[in-house]
């Protein structure tokens, strides 16, 4: 709405190539398993394609996107209480994983502080946007943040420097 | 350094590209002559309209619709009533054209954690004995929700009356369910089950299609009634898409549009529960509270949506009945704040759970609101808001104020403070005044930036800047219509509120950067709040319980003195029999095993009873996570009663953890297990009970 000139449409397809990875990540952050991760981004860009609203712009449907994998990640959340960390053998990439503890770590918060980190560390969200993402106050935000980075100085002494 | 390697690491964390490849495939085949991606709005008339509308934002705001009567001394926080759609249009266009689209970097300092703690509120209220020291009890032998005000009910994940157990649970396989357990000892069962939602990827599924099992629920048991809050998407009652079209499937709701849903089921045979009805509202949860039979839901509702003047439902919350079309809330129940931080409304319904054909009444403030503390007959809604003009940067929190009655919710006041409110805990009403507890904020991003510049001739206003750059504590009190009546300020400068508690005409809080004050408050005087003393200890208190008489029960973390490096879990007990000379009774520092406790960040964790002689609490080692039950005497100070291990099938999955007593059992819920022990019998297990199953 703040723009003074029309962007270029993207088209589905390059939608598709250039969030394909920032949805998958979210889900992973989120789910913790490659074959769940895959689910959910495959359920976002079917919903995305057959989505009949028009998008006001790129931000817009790039919040819709991550919206949209935090609602279909969220289902296997709650009907997944217990799922395991899956082991690093199982992956459907061919690069193997060698993730630093900080990822462990981070993988171990509780689900929503999770999703909170991934969005502020990884996406450079502000915490305005998160808080608009999740539907939350932006104090709740800011103490989830608050909350994980104290999980987090306990787990990750030496990396922390910057929490 | 974390961020750069959080950021290594998820980029070694791609799909597959094959899978990633189907999906382009699938997206060419789809394109059809309209575009999919996104587009544009003609962007001429749009930079027109925010003209308009924000000058009108301006000039109408305060001069329309009915004032409440306030007087001089409050000038700047006027709520007004909406008179009609036409101007609630304006006010939110306006909030969404201008609200501030361009990323901003938030700095780490971040706001102290919403300590959502609280213990039974009533312990003293000036009478005490020893037997009704702590009314967690109740008068039927069993433990209710730790909630913060007497006869104010708050939800909770598993809940008791002290014959049943409810409890909510979740498995992949099994699906979500609320769980109805007989709460006798030994020989403890689910007798019944509320599914929820189907196992597997579908996810979850509807109670009779109406809504969906979601985001943070929690339960009420009022009599033989059990009600389901939870905030999901509502599916068919919103015609969300361009084209108006209602549809079935709840994706297609906007994203961000989150509706806060209440279910009511029959439980008069524990055995066979019945549905009754549904409800929602526009808005996520923000909280709930039960008086008598009356349930009061209060949400916040982000206009995601670009409003359209011309259809209220795009900007103003609705209300929904079972599967009927929603109920857009009507213009004279909608206020208006004269300063709303942005297009977002808090709603507030009150409900006859014994009735609940449909919502008593319904009434929505714009503006925002984080934190809800109610009394018995009145709800405040504190919302954070930061201030534009001069005092640019600066924290303001305003209040606004509802009379509950009978469900009944009537918009009564707004005022405003200075400063962020943490939690519930940091309000409190007593003889119809509210007193408030806020942290302000240094204006520290104005310091640093004038810093950065090192623009000579501006040194000296940088120095001047960084030393506002200090945060202190304020204790406000405000009269029934919210205008001040006393203040005390600018306490504790370089440190921010971790904790409060009211106790009548007495208030006590926690500040800390390294060393943790206690303050107490007196406010007997209710024009001329007083602090009279201020203890000073390593380390600061998250939870405050009015323990006993003269006891003040802290549960909080143990810090080094000269770096402020958290040291683990801390029990104090304060005497605060001498308000001018509050001391520590005793303390028991358990960092050495513990690191940990939920109690932190959730008041309902917690398990208090003076008269009991009950402190249990959920706390977690390096390794492992056990639920404790510490007795406390002046004599021997802290005794650990009990350290029962919890039992955890997967180590990265939070679950809340909860613990009461009926008669001498201790039922200990930890999501996926209710364990039974004999607190008579040096807490032998007598059972515990697989929700999963």
């Amino acid at each position: 709405m703040n723009q003074q000139t029309p962007q270029p449409l993207l088209r589905p397809e390059e939608v598709v190539y250039k969030y394909a990875d920032m949805v998958y990540r979210l889900a992973y952050a989120r789910v913790q398993s490659a074959t769940a991760a895959d689910d959910v981004m495959q359920d976002v860009f079917l919903r995305y394609l057959s989505h009949k609203g028009r998008f006001v712009d790129e931000e817009h449907l790039k919040a819709w996107l991550l919206r949209a994998t935090i609602n279909r990640s969220k289902s296997l959340l709650t009907c997944a209480w217990r799922r395991k960390v899956v082991p690093l053998t199982d992956t459907l990439t061919t690069q193997l994983q060698e993730k630093s503890e900080v990822y462990w770590a981070v993988m171990q918060l509780p689900p929503k502080a999770r999703t909170v980190v991934h969005l502020y560390y990884y996406e450079d969200y502000p915490v305005r946007e998160i808080a608009r993402l999740l539907g939350h106050s932006e104090s709740a935000v800011k103490s989830q943040l608050h909350r994980a980075r104290a999980l987090l100085r306990e787990k990750l002494r030496d990396d922390c420097a910057d929490l | 350094m974390f961020n750069k390697k959080y950021k290594e690491d998820n980029r070694m964390v791609v799909p597959d590209a094959n899978r990633v490849e189907e999906l382009a495939k699938k997206a060419c085949a789809k394109k059809t002559g309209s575009a999919r991606g996104f587009g544009y709005k003609p962007a001429l008339a749009c930079m027109l309209a925010v003209a308009v509308v924000a000058t009108t934002l301006i000039l109408t705001l305060p001069k329309s619709g009915n004032t409440l009567p306030m007087t001089a001394a409050n000038p700047a926080e006027t709520v007004t009533v909406a008179s009609a759609y036409d101007e609630v249009y304006t006010a939110v266009r306006g909030l969404q054209d201008v609200q501030n689209r361009y990323r901003t970097v938030d700095e780490a300092q971040a706001v102290a954690p919403e300590a959502v703690t609280s213990g039974s509120a009533d312990a003293a209220k000036g009478e005490t004995t020893a037997a009704t020291a702590d009314t967690n009890a109740g008068d039927f032998g069993y433990s209710d929700t730790n909630a913060q005000v007497e006869g104010v009910r708050e939800a909770d994940v598993a809940v008791t009356d002290g014959k049943y157990l409810y409890a909510l649970s979740g498995s992949y396989n099994a699906g979500s369910s609320i769980r109805i357990l007989e709460a006798s000892g030994a020989s403890t069962r689910v007798v019944s089950s509320i599914q929820l939602g189907d196992g597997g990827s579908n996810g979850s599924t509807a109670v009779n299609g109406s809504f969906y099992y979601g985001d943070n629920p929690q339960l009420y048991i009022v009599g033989d009634r059990l009600v389901l809050i939870t905030q999901a998407y509502k599916n068919a009652a919103q015609p969300r898409t361009a084209d108006g079209a209602a549809t079935g499937d709840m994706y297609y709701v906007q994203p961000g549009e989150s509706t806060t849903c209440i279910a009511v089921f029959d439980v008069s045979d524990r055995e066979n529960p019945i549905y009754v009805n549904s409800l929602a509202q526009s808005g996520g949860l923000l909280s709930t509270r039960v008086i008598d039979n009356y349930l009061y839901t209060v949400s916040r509702h982000w206009v995601y949506d670009e409003a359209q003047r011309d259809q209220p439902q795009t900007y103003v919350p609705s209300t929904y009945v079972g599967e009927a079309q929603g109920h857009v809330l009507s213009a004279s129940d909608l206020c208006l704040l004269p300063q709303p931080a942005s297009a977002e409304y808090v709603v507030v319904t009150g409900l006859d759970i014994t009735s609940p054909t449909g919502f008593v009444s319904n009434k929505a403030v714009l503006g925002s609101g984080d934190n809800l503390y109610c009394s018995q007959s009145a709800a405040y809604v504190a919302g954070g808001r930061w201030a534009d003009g001069e005092d640019y940067g600066k924290a303001y929190t305003d209040i606004v104020k509802f009379s509950l009655a009978q469900g009944q919710v009537e918009l009564c006041a707004s005022g405003s403070v200075p400063g962020s409110v943490l939690n519930q805990f940091c309000m409190d009403e007593y003889q119809g005044n509210l007193r408030i507890v806020t942290t302000t904020e240094g204006v520290v991003a104005i310091a640093e930036a004038v810093v950065g510049e090192e623009i000579s001739g501006q040194q000296s206003a940088s120095a001047a800047a960084v030393q506002q750059g200090q945060s202190t504590t304020g204790l406000y009190v405000l009269d029934g219509q919210l205008n001040p009546l006393g203040a005390v300020e600018n306490l504790a400068p370089g440190e921010r509120v971790y904790s409060a508690r009211f106790d009548g005409p007495t208030a006590y809080f926690v500040t800390f950067r390294q060393v943790d004050p206690l303050f107490s408050v007196d406010l007997s005087d209710a024009a001329n709040p007083v602090v009279k003393s201020a203890l000073k200890l390593p380390g600061f208190s998250e939870y405050l319980h009015l323990y006993s008489d003269g006891r003040l029960l802290g549960i909080g973390q143990d810090a080094d003195e000269n770096t402020g490096r958290t040291q683990g879990l801390k029990l104090t007990m304060f005497d605060t029999h001498n308000l001018a000379d509050v001391t520590v009774a005793q303390t028991a520092l358990l960092g050495e095993e513990f690191i940990s406790t939920q109690v932190s960040y959730d008041h309902k964790a917690a398990l208090v009873d003076g008269a009991k002689d009950i402190i249990g609490f959920p706390a977690d080692s390096a390794y492992n996570s056990y639920y404790l039950v510490y007795g406390y005497s002046d004599a021997t100070g802290f005794v650990q009663k009990a350290k029962l291990a919890l039992t955890r099938a997967d180590d990265s999955v939070y679950y809340a953890v909860r613990g009461w007593y009926i008669g001498n059992a201790l039922y200990v819920y930890n999501g996926s297990t209710v364990a039974v022990y004999d607190m008579a019998n040096s807490f032998a297990q007598l059972g515990s009970v697989d929700l999963t199953a």
